[in-house]
């Protein structure tokens, strides 16, 4: 995923802030319009499937639109953005949580066939041999990571999805920057004692 | 030797910090002198480096997705003065069987609920034990849809949060819109 810096450029992104904070929603529509196609592939890496993906920004964007007069500014306008996101998904999460059946019995979610569709894409990556690798890889970590607490995964998902900096998280999350530090590195240190199987193949495309 | 261990005890979040690329650089010089001095350190810092990586390849397979302008031009008017509320994506592409399948997982959850709700009242022990490993599954938002109108109590059912690792007072969940602090620098354009 490509997690760039996507502050905004725009000369008049700022104005367009304004605007929206004002209660202009036309303006709100064009000030999101460079960080939809951002925050639809974080919630694909969440749900997996793009439909639903899709379904959570809308959530989210409305839910932001609602509160948009409380963004102050004190952290990236994304990845205020994305911590909304998350709130929303967790949400989701808890709802499913409830039923005595385990979601991921749910037959008709077909994670599979989604990325399998996805791996045919023109690779500027790895070979499909070491891109069905990652993908693999992919899910044991999703696994993972949602056997962690809420606040663990939290950090795990802004540092990582989001590229968050640590004073960010600790705005997004309303705790201090020592307590996102201690979190994440606890968060880090549950993941590596989980053993899991993390090919050092992959390791190697990147940074 | 105890003097030895603490020295490490303290550079482990550090290195943990490093492996996910946020140390800040004021920190860096302490942290890589003593991982080149530490053999043991090391090896726990291509552990973390590991599982760094991996989460890095997992947002990487996340395919990139365009947004598609009639989605765009939905939700604009969904957040209109009056507007009436998006329909979901996921649940009107649901096949009929699907769906009848959704409803039947709602009736099975709310039975669920109210043996739960019996044996919360009966029992003074009312732990229920969370499926933790569920969170952040992939969520249907189809069954969630069901779901939301006949489970009045799932809300109440948090998981009780981890606070082993907690050094600071404990902080309350995040608000949907996250709380605002204070104003400070400004970070959304520079
Ligand atoms: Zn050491």
């Amino acid at each position: 995923m490509v997690i760039a810096d996507d502050r905004i450029e725009m000369p008049d992104t700022r104005a367009l802030l304004a605007r929206a904070q004002e209660g202009d929603a036309a303006s709100f529509g064009r000030l999101l319009l460079p960080l939809e196609a951002r925050l639809l592939r974080q919630a694909v890496a969440l749900c997996n499937d793009p439909a639903a993906a899709e379904d959570l920004v809308s959530e989210t964007l409305i839910e932001a639109w609602k509160s948009l007069r409380r963004y102050d500014e004190t952290c990236r306008f994304s990845t205020w953005l994305y911590a909304i996101l998350l709130h929303r998904y967790q949400k989701c999460v808890r709802r499913a949580l409830c039923r005595p059946i385990p979601l991921a019995w749910l037959p008709f979610f077909d994670a599979e066939k989604h990325l399998a569709a996805h791996e045919n894409q023109p690779a500027d990556g790895p070979s499909p041999a070491g891109q069905a690798e990652q993908h693999e890889q992919a899910r044991e970590l999703r696994r993972a990571v949602a056997r962690l607490s809420r606040k663990h995964r939290e950090v795990i998902l802004l540092r990582f999805f989001e590229d968050a900096s640590l004073p960010d998280m600790a705005s997004v999350l309303g705790c201090s920057v020592g307590t996102v530090k201690s979190r994440l590195h606890h968060a880090l240190e549950k993941l590596r004692r989980m053993n899991l199987n993390l090919s050092p193949a992959s390791w190697d495309t990147q940074t | 030797m105890k003097r030895f261990f603490n020295l490490c005890r303290r550079q482990r979040e550090r290195l943990s910090l490093l492996a996910s690329g946020a140390l800040p650089d004021a920190e860096r010089a302490t942290t890589e002198a003593h991982l080149a001095a530490c053999a043991e350190c090391r090896r726990y810092f291509e552990e973390v480096r590991a599982v760094s990586r991996g989460l890095q390849s997992w947002r990487d397979t996340a395919p990139p997705v365009e947004p598609r302008p009639a989605w765009h031009a939905e939700w604009v008017r969904a957040i209109q003065p009056g507007h009436e509320p998006m329909k979901p994506r996921a649940e009107t592409s649901l096949p009929w069987w699907q769906a009848l399948f959704a409803g039947r997982r709602a009736a099975l959850g709310g039975l669920g609920a109210t043996w739960l709700l019996i044996l919360f009242f009966r029992a003074t022990a009312p732990e229920v034990a969370q499926p933790a490993s569920q969170a952040l599954l992939p969520a249907p938002r189809a069954v969630l849809m069901a779901l939301k109108a006949r489970d009045p109590w799932s809300e109440q059912r948090v998981p009780a949060p981890e606070s082993d690792d907690e050094s600071a007072p404990a902080q309350r969940p995040p608000k949907s819109p996250p709380p605002r602090s204070e104003r400070g620098a400004n970070h959304f354009i520079g």
